[in-house]
């Protein structure tokens, strides 16, 4: 379970971050829905700990971020925008010295790497360095080293981005997977039919601050409107930054 | 934590080894540095020496037929044609008359001093002068009774203390010089790529977003870029080694010779240097905003050692810089070539600044890792 | 001002020694167990290594000890840390150490890549040095030797013996050689390469019959081999001689400068035989008036030891011209360096000779090597003193020669007063990976001229002459002869 309570963040002159509040549970895909300079990537940075907030704070399974940013990430597993992979190394190396980051051993790092880049059919390309990956690719070395170590919460800055249609599936199952073994899977995404498939929980983020949330349906029954889309023009009340 | 660090450790290692063209680069320093420096002196020498056979211009030679044939014996001879050195060795009209009266009997030598070619050949032209005098001048006192040895009123005897080796001390200079460098250079390369080079392919942010401390990090890859300086000053030297090998030091009198000992107390004496230099080396490409923003401050930072293993080189100002770091371990691995006891306060000393220096650059980039401004290079 | 060129010296007692002076011209790597600590050399400002071992009197008497004291000056760049060469010294009875500065010269390529030692042989220098009292210049001068005779050095050496009070017997090339290996050993080469000169080459070839495991190879140089009499001296300080007039004759400057200078010569040396001149000369250092009584064995040794070194030869004409006409002060120049008795350990010299030379000569021999002055006075002079000094001779082995495979090359000069190029092919008989070289104008000691220095160095390493250009050897390294007392230059040009 990720929280995030009354987040403030000013970064330079913009207030990034302005009093943001919202759940991610187990069990669920959570989805953060917002034009581009929303303060999506923000906060999820300040869940990483990698940004710290002016006020307010980001808790994982209920450990403060802030205070005990150690025990917390390891609760954690981390998709971010971009990959950041190292393109010297092979998606099996990658992933193992991620594993390792994450506090298991050797040996056991090893074995879940094994069954991670079989689960993500990777096998083909676990020992190819990375130079030269496709996105697809790319996307799901990255995704490989986010859920190696097994974590409770699943974080996905933009995963869909740069993602042709077989990728997207692929991602998309494997979202679903995750959800049905009881993860928290929180992402974020500018890409309305993404959030509309894939998510039981909305929260739509306009300048910093969370707008309106719920079950894609009950937005719409909110706003009044049919589609999602819609309801989000409506809700942010611009169409700009937005993806169909 | 010490796990981390060395799965860190690991993967800066193995993700810098396959960096070919930082590897590249810290080979070609290696290997180049050494090699380029003896051909250097090779050349160097070959123009300093005078040549064993001299040619030069001897005008009205046949004024001074024994001086002339004196001056062969010692292989200085007329010459013509393109070996001929521009000196010119012109005998007075009066010459056998004055040398036949006793009188001083004059020889000219016209010749351009300022001529660093031609300088130890005017040396040895005119110590052959210098010879020939005594030698006239020895058996004219001998033909009238007396014992030359009282021409000889001082008998100067002179006890160098250098050793062959002791001698070379400017070379020595270079290279250990070139030695010093390697800790500074070879691994320049990696250590951009590390720092500044991890934060703009974003895997900065993913790792600083694990469970780990900035320290480990920074620990990691000051380790792994220490190691690789290491690696770069044992092939440095052992390059080194046979390269000078190859260079006519007994042209110039000395030698230098590199050998076991001296590479091992290389490392030992290195190994701060080189903790330095990579904590160095991270922490300015990390304060750098971009990978080329952090070449050019490298550039401009190295410098200051570089200046100071210079000024050992160049023997400037050796009473306060034999207690500075890098300077006096540079000193410090000159004597141990000489052969000569090891300055060893300074040497401590410096060691101790250098591993100094190190603990607070390592400090400092850990620090910096924690800044949101470093991290996303705003 | 440089060293100025040290003459061949004299002097009575001087002038009967059969040779001969070797080199009177002109980091340690391996594992040494011998103590060294540096020390320096006259004349050479380099740093050397010095240090001694305690050897044996003699294989009888082994309780007896005797330090040998060596130096090495280190290899400019060390290329052979196994190898290093050996420099022995001539005489005999010159110190190998306080001649360091010589050695270097000559062996100036060869230690561009390897160590020198140089090893006081048991007798002289610092090893137990075997000197006699020497008298000093107006001593010499003034003694009228023919009045004298056979008592005169009888008297000397009996006195120089009860000082010494030693068995000469301990002091022969054969005994020396194992303290040269010795030092070998404890310095840790295991292969050396030999520079004999001189009576150097002597002691290298008895070192290459008894340790020919330790040679790599040799390079003897004015040879004065154990088969070989040093009492066939006379011969060639007559031809050395005779070379020199005839240089004066073919040419037209000196001729007529000196005309008739072989018969001049002879007549000098008729008269000082019949009647020594007595003239009054001034001191060469002090200028006090001393007497000098010029006999024919100051003369003609004053004009042999001239004949060591092309630049004494030079004055020759001019002195013994002024001679004939009473002016004496061009000898009494050459005259000076005998005070301090020409470097040479007098008393292992006599054990040299009287051991090695004196018991070997027979009848038909002391005939022979008597057709000439020098010889003639040498052989009557031993005769007289080594009775007395009472040396073992030396087993009739050591006259055997020397056989061995040894890379060796054997150098000579032409105008050798000592060596002649004879004795070399005597040294050769059996030496069956020899090569005989003859510098045609060099005197004594080839090595100190033209470019056999750098050949010396070339051999070392290949152990051949192989494609060295020897046709350097061929220059005429003789000088012009002083015309007048300022130097060669006369009034007419050529």
């Amino acid at each position: 379970m990720i929280q995030v309570d009354n987040l403030h963040k000013k970064i330079g002159e913009v207030n990034a971050l302005d009093g943001l509040s919202f759940t991610a549970r187990d069990g669920q895909i959570t989805g953060l829905l917002g034009p581009n300079g929303a303060g999506k990537t923000t906060c999820l940075r300040t869940v990483f700990g990698l940004l710290q907030a002016d006020q307010g704070m980001a808790s994982i399974d209920s450990i403060d971020v802030a205070k005990e940013p150690t025990r917390a990430k390891q609760q954690l597993g981390l998709f971010p925008d971009p990959c950041g992979l190292y393109e010297r190394m092979t998606p099996r190396e990658y992933t193992q010295f991620y594993a390792e980051l994450s506090g298991m051993d050797a040996k056991s790092a090893a074995t879940a790497t094994q069954e991670v880049l079989e689960k993500l059919q990777m096998l083909d390309i676990a020992d190819r360095r990375c130079k030269g990956f496709s996105q697809g690719q790319r996307m799901k070395t990255a995704l490989a080293q986010a859920i190696v170590h097994k974590p409770t919460n699943i974080v996905l800055d933009e995963p869909t981005r740069g993602l042709d249609v077989m990728s997207t599936r692929v991602l998309r199952d494997l979202l679903m997977m995750l959800k049905a073994q009881g993860h928290c899977v929180l992402f974020s995404s500018h890409v309305m039919q993404e959030v509309a498939a894939l998510c039981d929980h909305v929260v739509v983020m306009a300048k910093g601050k969370v707008v309106a949330e719920g079950s894609p349906e009950a937005l719409c029954e909110q706003t009044g409107k049919a589609s999602l889309e819609e309801a989000f023009i409506t809700l942010i009340g611009t169409d700009e930054g937005i993806a169909a | 934590m010490m796990k981390l660090i060395s799965v860190l450790f690991k993967k800066e290692v193995l993700d810098a080894s396959r960096d070919k063209r930082s590897v590249m680069a810290g080979l070609y320093y290696c290997i180049g540095a050494p090699i380029l420096m003896c051909v250097l002196f090779t050349v160097m020498f070959k123009q300093m020496a005078s040549p064993e056979a001299l040619k030069i211009t001897i005008n009205n030679a046949e004024n001074a037929p024994n001086l002339v044939q004196f001056l062969a014996s010692k292989e200085i001879e007329h010459g013509e044609g393109e070996e001929v050195k521009a000196i010119t060795l012109e005998v007075s009209e009066d010459y056998q008359e004055n040398m036949m009266q006793g009188k001083s009997a004059t020889v000219f030598i016209i010749a351009d001093k300022s001529e660093q070619k031609l300088r130890s050949s005017i040396n040895r032209l005119e110590r052959n002068l210098m010879l020939y005098n005594s030698e006239v001048a020895s058996l004219r006192l001998v033909a009238r009774g007396i014992d030359p040895t009282i021409a000889r009123a001082i008998d100067v005897q002179t006890h160098d203390q250098a050793t062959p080796t002791s001698k070379g001390g400017f070379v020595l200079g270079i290279a250990t010089l070139s030695i010093i460098i390697s800790l500074f250079y070879a691994a320049m390369g990696m250590a951009i790529d590390s720092s500044a080079g991890e934060r703009e392919r974003n895997s900065l942010q993913l790792l600083l977003s694990h469970p780990i401390s900035t320290m480990h990090i920074v620990l990691a890859k000051v380790g792994a870029i220490a190691g690789f300086s290491i690696i770069a000053l044992v092939l440095t030297t052992i390059v080194s080694k046979f390269a000078y090998n190859m260079v006519p030091w007994e042209m110039m009198g000395f030698t230098v010779v590199i050998g076991p000992k001296f590479i091992i107390s290389a490392i030992i004496i290195g190994l701060p240097i080189a903790l330095m230099s990579a904590s160095l080396l991270i922490f300015i490409s990390f304060l750098a905003k971009s990978f080329k923003e952090a070449q050019s401050y490298v550039a401009m930072a190295l410098f200051i050692p570089v200046m100071m293993s210079m000024a050992t080189t160049y023997d400037i100002a050796t009473d306060i810089m034999q207690w500075m770091p890098i300077a006096a371990q540079q000193n410090a691995m000159i004597e141990i070539i000489k052969g000569n006891a090891i300055p060893v306060p300074q040497l401590l000393l410096s060691s101790a600044v250098t591993l100094g220096l190190f603990a607070i650059f390592t400090y400092l980039s850990s620090r910096m890792l924690k800044s949101e401004k470093v991290v996303f290079g705003l | 001002m440089k060293k100025p060129f040290k003459f061949k010296k004299s002097l009575v007692k001087l002038a009967l020694l059969p040779l001969i002076l070797g080199a009177a011209l002109p980091s340690h790597a391996a594992t040494s167990i011998a103590e060294l600590s540096a020390c320096y050399a006259k004349g050479l400002s380099d740093r050397a290594q010095c240090g001694k071992i305690s050897q044996p009197l003699s294989e009888s008497k082994t309780e007896q000890k005797i330090d040998i004291h060596f130096m090495v000056i280190p290899a400019i760049k060390q290329l052979y840390p196994q190898e290093a060469i050996i420099a022995f010294a001539g005489g005999p009875g010159q110190s190998a150490t306080e001649i360091a500065a010589n050695f270097e010269r000559i062996l100036k390529y060869a230690r561009e890549s390897r160590d020198i030692i140089l090893v006081d042989q048991r007798g002289t220098g610092k090893s137990n040095l075997l000197q006699c009292d020497m008298d000093d210049l107006e001593q010499q001068f003034a003694l009228n030797d023919t009045l004298l005779g056979l008592d005169f050095y009888k008297e000397d050496a009996l006195k120089c013996k009860e000082n010494l009070n030693t068995d000469l017997s301990d002091y022969t090339t054969v005994a020396a050689a194992k303290d040269f290996d010795a030092v070998r050993v404890a310095l840790g080469y295991s292969k050396l390469h030999l520079y004999g000169g001189s009576y150097g080459t002597r002691i290298a070839l008895e070192y290459m019959r008894q340790f020919p495991d330790s040679v790599a190879s040799a390079v003897l140089d004015g040879l004065a081999p154990n088969n070989q009499s040093l009492m066939a001296i006379g011969g060639a300080i007559e031809d050395s001689l005779n070379a020199l007039f005839a240089q004066c004759e073919a040419d037209k400057k000196c001729a007529n400068n000196y005309p008739n200078l072989k018969q001049q010569w002879q007549r000098l040396l008729k008269q000082v035989e019949q009647t020594p001149i007595e003239v009054s000369v001034l001191h060469p250092r002090t200028s006090k008036p001393l007497a000098m009584t010029m006999t024919k064995m100051k003369l003609f040794s004053a004009i042999r030891m001239a004949l060591y070194s092309h630049t004494s030869r030079a004055l020759v004409p001019l002195a013994i011209s002024e001679a004939t006409k009473g002016n004496l002060a061009p000898l009494v120049g050459m005259m000076a360096p005998s005070e301090d008795g020409l470097g040479l350990a007098m008393g292992m010299h006599q054990a040299i000779v009287c051991g090695e030379d004196w018991p070997r000569l027979t009848a038909a021999d002391k005939v022979k090597y008597s057709e000439n002055y020098m010889g003639k006075m040498m052989i009557t002079g031993l005769d007289a003193t080594c009775p007395i000094w009472n040396v073992s001779p030396v087993p009739s082995s050591y006259y055997e020669p020397v056989a061995s495979d040894i890379p060796t090359l054997l150098l000579s000069g032409g105008l050798d007063p000592a060596t002649p190029a004879q004795w070399a092919e005597v040294a050769m008989e059996k030496l069956s990976n020899a090569t005989h070289l003859v510098a045609p104008t060099a005197t004594h000691i080839v090595a100190g001229q033209s470019c056999a220095n750098k050949l010396i160095a070339k051999f070392y390493d290949e152990k051949t002459v192989g494609d060295f250009d020897t046709s350097c050897l061929e220059e005429d390294t003789r000088k012009q002869f002083f015309m007048n007392i300022n130097g060669p230059a006369t009034a007419d040009k050529e």
